[in-house]
């Protein structure tokens, strides 16, 4: 058996414990958004009292009933800004869209960032290492709507090669998705580097090295295995990241995700689609952290022993 | 390694036909009920899938026969009969009659609805008691005594009448679909509409398109084929896909491209019925006088900031109702220093004893903070006075400026519901629930009052101009430019002709081949 009885009941209680958390982290967004200035309903025409009552009315909902819709029906009500639209449906096909484009992004960071970390690790003190960190170094400083704009005037609107925006067919995804992935390579390149450098100097890496295993092997069974480590502890708050950091991507290249919700709903004072994103947000974090704890047992049995 | 949900598939997109006329058409359409719609997004969509009696015109700004072929106007200039042409068809190809009409505008009354637009109802007889709830929908001045034939009883004789029947609020809506569906009738495949394209497809913050709608009654007329509305919110991305030709249509440039823009052919810029202004709070010490709000007025140099702030595509404003077909205006020049040292002393004030709180309140935005800047810059070297600036985000301004709780003066604009100086004058009387200065002169009250008794259109234009002059006279707000459309078109878009709203004739658009 994987787990034992007592990690078992260590995560029960972190589910728990998740749930809690959500329902204060609703109580908390219901409170302050109240307290916010500012009516849902208000435009620059002023809508005539009887109207504005007759939406009220029609929209208004007090805390105990959406806690109780949320709980019982799945029920997250309309949105106040899309007035034909209930914010499932806003968020079912916004959150599809923002997740392919951040589990894109997070693929291809990982990968170029641990081959780029590993080369890196190898190679040391060679003119490799030194390219590889000024990379890095670039892809920290440099925020993707700058990133952004340059890569659309290059490939977009000077060589012609992809779309402007949007978010149909893989030519117009090539570019939000290397936006996006662009400083998670970077530091997912700094974590495994330092990690790979301070394990290859380790006792087993010369043991297995002196006992003639194949390079290959080497690296991939024991190097990886054991370096892996802080770059999967990094992962959980990085999709984090990416999926709640889409906005600024999804603006520039005008991508139907979840990101400009976010903002959007705030501003217009869209109690429903606010509560909702951050619903789904809080579920989504809450979601990876348990799990990234679960994967470091699976990989490390020295976690799943204490 | 990679956990499993992190392989979803980056698949390939939908297929790809004959492009239909692309616009980039700003924020994600918030409904395309047209008696839910709020702004220009929505409004551009619902016109090309609803009609209403009349339609815009192209060649000039009077109206064309729409759904009704022809229309009757009493002696009084009260009483409206619109004819409608026989065999008019919704386009589900179900027929469309007078009695569809009736259900729409008692729809359109009815507050439950809940359409921001229902004040524009209230030339129409008992439509006020129907918002209301003095009395039921039903009841309101309109009939429709036969399939053909619907009248419209108004209050006063005033001949914008016509032009708001082309405003797509006044359009046909569904009523029987509506009741079928209830807040999901506004899906394609339940929609069913009257105008010239119908709805085929909507996806959420991506695109709305619209195709050629074979029940309409003019569809031989109908050039394009099908249209679609992108949503796109970023400026810069919109200008970007216009240069890279995946757009043929923009409704703004990004103001850091206006100089490129300007000097290239796609540029559109024409005047439009809308004023950017300053409101003053006419309730607080000292703005109370008029005498300091004029010295504020006559301090401002507008076509300095129209020049250097805007880049010269809006033009200077010399009244608060913008240039329109039919009415003169007061044609003031607004900027004189020396009348603005007088005014100021005369209210009591100098640099030694500035009014109190003087204070810029604008909505978040660049461009007002400049332009709230260069004013402030202005009232300094003109008057010797310091303006302090401030800002909120939009729903806060919006609740700070409806309830009077600025401190001397805020931002502000406004554009015509329909081309007629009263669609800015009566936002000044004291009821109006769009006064926002806390402006009341029982003079203004009057002269307003009385031109909607003047069934002659010169008269009452003449008494508009007296109650413009009147305001400025009195200066509750301080008008800066009027605004303009500046667009982006591709060269083969044809009969895009703009009625002074900015509004569109959607029928007779096209791209040449």
């Amino acid at each position: 058996m994987i787990f034992s009885p007592a990690y078992l009941r260590r995560i029960g209680v972190r589910v728990l414990l998740n749930a809690l958390t959500l329902i204060i982290i609703i109580s908390l967004s219901y409170a302050i958004m109240k307290a916010a200035p500012g009516k849902p309903f208000q435009t620059e025409r002023n809508p005539s009292p009887e109207v504005l009552a007759e939406l009220h009315r029609k929209y208004d909902f007090t805390y105990w009933q959406y806690l109780r819709g949320i709980m019982l029906h799945g029920d997250f009500r309309y949105s106040y800004s899309h007035r034909n639209s209930t914010v499932m449906e806003i968020l079912g096909e916004a959150l599809p869209v923002s997740l392919e484009l951040g589990s894109c992004a997070l693929l291809i960071a990982v990968a170029a960032g641990l081959a780029a970390g590993l080369l890196s690790a190898l190679y040391r003190g060679r003119w490799f290492e030194g390219l590889v960190l000024s990379f890095a170094m670039l892809g920290i400083a440099i925020p993707s709507f700058v990133l952004g704009s340059l890569l659309q005037l290059l490939f977009s609107l000077h060589w012609r090669v992809t779309p402007v925006a949007g978010w149909s067919g893989w030519e117009s995804k090539i570019l939000p998705i290397i936006t996006l992935s662009f400083a998670y390579v970077a530091y997912i390149t700094r974590i495994a580097r330092g990690s790979f450098m301070e394990n290859l100097n380790k006792d087993y890496i010369r043991t297995a090295r002196a006992k003639g295993l194949p390079e290959g092997r080497v690296l991939w069974k024991h190097l990886l295995r054991n370096s892996i480590l802080p770059v999967i502890n990094y992962l959980a708050p990085a999709a984090a990241y990416i999926l709640t950091g889409t906005l600024v991507v999804e603006r520039i290249f005008n991508i139907p995700g979840m990101g400009r919700y976010f903002v959007e709903s705030v501003f217009q004072r869209d109690f429903p689609l606010a509560l909702g994103v951050i619903i789904i947000y809080s579920l989504f974090l809450l979601f990876l952290n348990l799990l990234a704890d679960i994967v470091l047992t699976l990989i490390d049995p020295r976690i799943r022993l204490q | 390694m990679i956990p499993a949900f992190f392989l979803i598939a980056c698949h390939d997109g939908s297929g790809k036909g004959p492009r239909p006329l692309t616009i980039a058409n700003g924020a994600e359409p918030a409904s395309l009920d047209p008696h839910a719609m709020t702004g220009a997004p929505e409004i551009r969509v619902a016109g090309t899938i609803f009609e209403g009696l009349v339609v815009r015109g192209i060649k000039d700004h009077h109206v064309r026969p729409g759904a009704a072929k022809s229309w009757d106007v009493s002696a009084d200039g009260k009483a409206y009969t619109f004819h409608l042409r026989s065999g008019t068809k919704w386009s589900d190809g179900s027929p469309l009659t007078a009695r569809d009409f009736l259900k729409s505008w008692r729809r359109f009354a009815d507050p439950a609805t809940g359409s921001e637009y229902t004040t524009l109802m209230k030339i129409i007889r008992n439509a006020d008691a129907v918002r209301e709830k003095k009395l039921p929908p039903d009841s309101l001045g309109i009939a429709a005594p036969d399939d053909s034939t619907f009248t419209v009883q108004l209050l006063f004789p005033v001949g914008f009448f016509l032009d708001l029947c082309a405003f797509e609020p006044f359009s046909a809506v569904p009523v029987d679909t509506i009741a079928k569906y209830q807040d999901r009738w506004t899906q394609p495949g339940h929609l069913v509409g009257s105008g010239p394209f119908r709805l085929t497809v909507w996806k959420h913050n991506v695109e709305v398109r619209v195709e050629k709608n074979p029940y309409y009654w003019d569809s031989a007329d109908v050039k394009q084929a099908a249209l679609t509305f992108n949503a796109i919110e970023d400026q810069q991305t919109a200008w970007n896909m216009f240069q890279n030709g995946e757009v043929d249509w923009l409704f703004s440039v990004p103001p850091s491209r206006l100089e490129t823009a300007k000097k290239m052919p796609e540029f559109f810029n024409e005047p439009m019925f809308g004023t950017y202004y300053y409101l003053v709070n006419c309730k607080n010490p000292g703005y109370d006088q008029p005498d300091l709000r004029k010295a504020l007025a006559y301090a401002i140099d507008r076509k300095a900031i129209v020049e250097q702030v805007l880049k010269g595509v809006v033009r200077p404003a010399t009244g608060f109702v913008p240039p329109t077909p039919g009415y003169t205006g007061v044609g003031l020049d607004l900027y004189d220093p020396a009348k603005a040292k007088e005014f100021l002393s005369k209210a009591g004030f100098g640099p030694g004893k500035p009014p109190p709180n003087l204070q810029i309140l604008y909505n978040t935005t660049e461009s007002h903070r400049d332009i709230a800047q260069v004013i402030s810059r202005m009232w300094k070297e003109n008057l010797g006075l310091d303006a302090e600036l401030v800002n909120y985000e939009w729903k806060v301004y919006l609740e700070n400026t409806k309830n009077l709780d600025y401190r001397s003066i805020a931002r502000a604009s406004w554009i015509g519901d329909f081309a007629d100086p009263i669609s800015f004058l009566e936002l000044l009387t004291t009821t109006d629930g769009n006064n926002r200065a806390g402006f009341s002169d029982s003079a203004y009250d009057r002269t307003v009052k009385e031109s909607w008794t003047l069934a002659d259109p010169e008269q009452r234009m003449a008494k508009l101009q007296d109650a413009e002059a009147i305001l400025m006279d009195r200066m509750p707000v301080i008008p800066i430019y009027y605004y303009s459309l500046q667009e982006m078109r591709s060269p083969k878009l044809q009969n895009a002709i703009p009625n002074p709203l900015g509004q569109y004739s959607w029928k007779d658009i096209y791209l040449a081949p």
